[in-house]
C-alpha cells in the first residue's frame, strides 16, 4: 500500500471511521484528485488580500445583511 | 374538467381556478393519477401524501367558496418537495437508510411559507443520498425524456416530476448544481438563488457555505412566482439575508434591449458536446436579436474550481456527518460513505487554501458583473447520459459549470435552450448579481416566450423499470 493510502487510513482511523480496502482505494482517489486540482490553481493573485477573505455571505445592496 | 391539466403552468392553473373552471380537487387528483401511472417507471416520488393532498384540496375549495376566491396566487395549487426538506408529520429520509424512520415535527421554512400561501404538498421527491451519493434505497430516478438516462442529481425527482407532468411546481436544493443540473437534463427551469435569499432552516445540510434552496418549475414565470413566496429573512437561519423581497413576476416582460450579457472566454465553452454548443450559441444569438449585447468576459479561475470546490463541500459534509458516520457507517450507501469520509482527510491548511481560491474567484465574478447584467453559459457540457454511467465507477463531473456560483454565492438560473437529435433537453445557465434574481428572470422569460423548448413534452411509458 502506498504512503498516501497509509496516511489516509490512519487519518480515518483517528476520527473513528473504519474503511475496507475498496473504500480506501476510492477515498484516496477522491482526495488525491481534489488535492491535485487545488495544486493546479494558478498562484497569481491568491495572496491578495493578505488576510484571507474566506467566505462571507453576500452583502445586501444598500441594506444590512441578515447575520 | 379542463383538458390537459398535467402540463399547465401554475399561472394558467391559477387563472382556471379564479375563473371557477376547475377546482383544486381536480388539479390534485389529476396530478396524483399521473403519479400513479408513471412513478413506477420514473421513481420521481419516494413518499406520497395522496389522502392529505386531496383533503388539502377540499379545504382550499371550501376556502375559495362563496365568492371569497384565492387568498394568494399559489392558493389551491400542488407542489412536490425534495425529500431533503423537513416536512411536518411526513417522513423525511434524504434517501438514506439512516433516516428511514424520521418523521419531523416541523416544516422547513420554505415548506411552511409555501403551505401558508395555500400550496398543497403532493409528496416527497427522490434525491441522491444526503444530496451527494446515489439512490440505493428507493431506486434511481429516471429521466422522462428517456428512462434509461439519468435525471441529474441531486434534485432528481423534482425535475423528473415536473418534466413528466406529475406536479406543476417543486422545490430543490443546490450545493454544486443540484437544482440546475437536473433542470438541464430534464428540460425544466430551476433557480439557485443568491446565498441567503431563501432560508435553509429545515434543509438537511450538506455544506453550510454552499447549500442553497430554490424553486423548480416548467416556466420562468412559475419559478419567479415561487421565489416570491420562498424568499425572505428568517431568524431561524443565521445565514438568511435581510434583503427586501419584491414580486419577482413584476417586469418579467420588460425585454433585454440594452442589456449586456457576458460570455466567458475560459472554461465554459471549452470541450462541449457539439449539440450543446450549437444550442447555447444559438440561444446567445437569439438574445442578441432580442436586443442584448454580448461581451466576452475573463474568468481566469473558472477551470480551476473542481478541486477547491470538492475539498470545501466534503470537508464541511464530513463535519456534519462525523458522529453518524462513526456510528452507522454501514447504513450509508457505498458512494455516499466514501465521499463524505473523504472530507475527514483534508488538512485545515487545504481547507484554508481552497477558501482563498474561492475568495479570488468570487471577486472575479463580481468584477465581471460590474460590467455585464448576467453571465451566460451552458449548464452542463452534455445532455443526459445513461443511468448505468452514473452508477458505475466515478460518474462524469456534472458540476462542471455550476459549482462556480455555489462558491461565489451569486444567483444562477437554468432553463431549456434546445434539444439534441436524440430528443434530449439542453440547458443554458444565467448567473447574475447578488440579490438580482429579477434580472435573470427577465432575461430567461424573454428567451422562453420567443422559443418553443418549454412546450415540448416527453413521450411517457407506464411500464415498470
Amino acid at each position: 500500500m502506498s504512503g498516501v493510502s497509509d496516511r489516509i487510513r490512519e487519518d480515518l482511523a483517528r476520527v473513528g471511521v473504519a474503511v475496507n480496502d475498496e473504500d480506501l482505494a476510492m477515498i484516496v482517489k477522491i482526495v488525491e484528485a481534489n488535492r491535485a486540482g487545488l495544486a493546479r490553481v494558478p498562484a497569481d493573485g491568491l495572496d491578495e488580500p493578505a488576510v484571507s477573505r474566506g467566505f462571507l455571505p453576500p452583502a445586501v445592496p444598500g441594506g444590512s445583511d441578515g447575520a | 374538467m379542463a383538458a390537459d391539466l398535467a402540463y399547465r403552468s401554475l399561472t394558467e392553473l391559477g387563472r382556471l381556478l379564479d375563473a371557477r373552471e376547475i377546482s383544486p380537487v381536480e388539479i390534485v387528483t389529476d396530478a396524483l393519477a399521473r403519479v400513479e401511472r408513471y412513478n413506477g417507471r420514473l421513481v420521481s416520488f419516494v413518499t406520497m401524501c395522496g389522502e392529505a393532498a386531496v383533503a388539502g384540496a377540499r379545504r382550499a375549495e371550501r376556502q375559495m367558496a362563496g365568492g371569497r376566491g384565492r387568498r394568494t396566487r399559489l392558493h389551491g395549487l400542488p407542489i412536490a418537495h425534495k425529500d431533503i426538506s423537513l416536512t411536518q408529520a411526513v417522513r423525511t429520509t434524504a434517501h438514506s437508510r439512516c433516516l428511514l424512520e424520521y418523521v419531523p415535527d416541523h416544516d422547513a421554512t420554505h415548506v411552511r411559507r409555501l403551505a401558508e400561501a395555500g400550496m398543497i404538498m403532493l409528496g416527497k421527491t427522490n434525491t441522491t443520498e444526503y444530496a451527494c451519493g446515489t439512490m440505493d434505497v428507493f431506486g434511481v430516478a429516471r429521466n422522462p425524456w428517456d428512462p434509461i438516462r439519468y435525471t441529474g442529481g441531486s434534485s432528481a425527482g423534482s425535475a423528473a416530476a415536473l418534466a413528466a407532468g406529475m406536479a406543476p411546481a417543486a422545490t430543490g436544493s443546490d450545493t454544486g448544481g443540484s437544482i440546475r443540473v437536473p433542470a438541464s437534463f430534464c428540460g425544466i427551469v430551476g433557480l439557485k438563488p443568491t446565498y441567503g435569499r431563501v432560508s435553509r432552516y429545515g434543509l438537511i445540510p450538506l455544506s453550510w457555505s454552499m447549500d442553497h434552496v430554490g424553486p423548480m418549475a416548467r416556466t420562468v414565470g412559475d419559478c419567479a412566482l415561487l421565489l416570491t413566496t420562498m424568499a425572505g429573512h428568517d431568524p431561524l437561519d443565521p445565514t438568511s439575508a435581510r434583503a427586501p423581497v419584491r414580486d419577482f413576476t413584476d417586469g418579467l416582460d420588460a425585454g433585454v434591449r440594452g442589456m449586456v450579457l457576458g460570455v466567458p472566454k475560459q472554461h465554459f465553452y471549452e470541450g462541449l458536446d457539439p449539440e450543446v454548443e450549437a444550442a447555447v450559441r444559438a440561444a446567445l444569438r437569439h438574445l442578441e436579436v432580442e436586443g442584448a449585447r454580448l461581451e466576452p468576459v475573463d474568468l481566469p479561475l473558472a477551470g480551476h474550481l473542481a478541486g477547491p470546490g470538492g475539498i470545501l463541500i466534503m470537508a464541511e459534509a464530513y463535519g456534519l456527518h462525523a458522529a453518524q458516520l462513526r456510528e452507522r457507517a454501514a447504513d450509508y450507501g457505498t458512494r455516499t460513505r466514501r465521499r463524505i469520509a473523504s472530507g475527514a482527510c483534508y488538512t485545515s491548511g487545504e481547507y484554508e487554501a481552497a477558501m482563498r481560491v474561492r475568495g479570488v474567484w468570487t471577486r472575479q465574478v463580481a468584477r465581471v458583473l460590474e460590467r455585464v447584467d448576467a453571465i451566460v453559459t451552458p449548464t452542463v457540457p452534455y445532455a443526459a447520459f445513461a443511468v448505468d454511467v452514473q452508477l458505475e465507477g466515478e460518474p462524469p463531473d456534472t458540476s462542471w459549470g455550476t459549482r462556480h456560483f455555489n462558491l461565489s454565492g451569486h444567483p444562477a438560473l437554468a432553463l431549456p435552450c434546445g434539444f439534441t437529435a436524440a430528443g434530449l433537453p439542453v440547458g443554458m445557465q444565467l448567473a447574475g448579481r447578488y440579490f438580482d434574481e429579477a434580472t435573470l428572470f427577465r432575461i430567461a422569460y424573454t428567451y422562453e416566450r420567443s422559443t418553443p423548448w418549454h412546450n415540448r413534452r416527453p413521450a411517457l411509458s407506464e411500464a415498470a423499470a
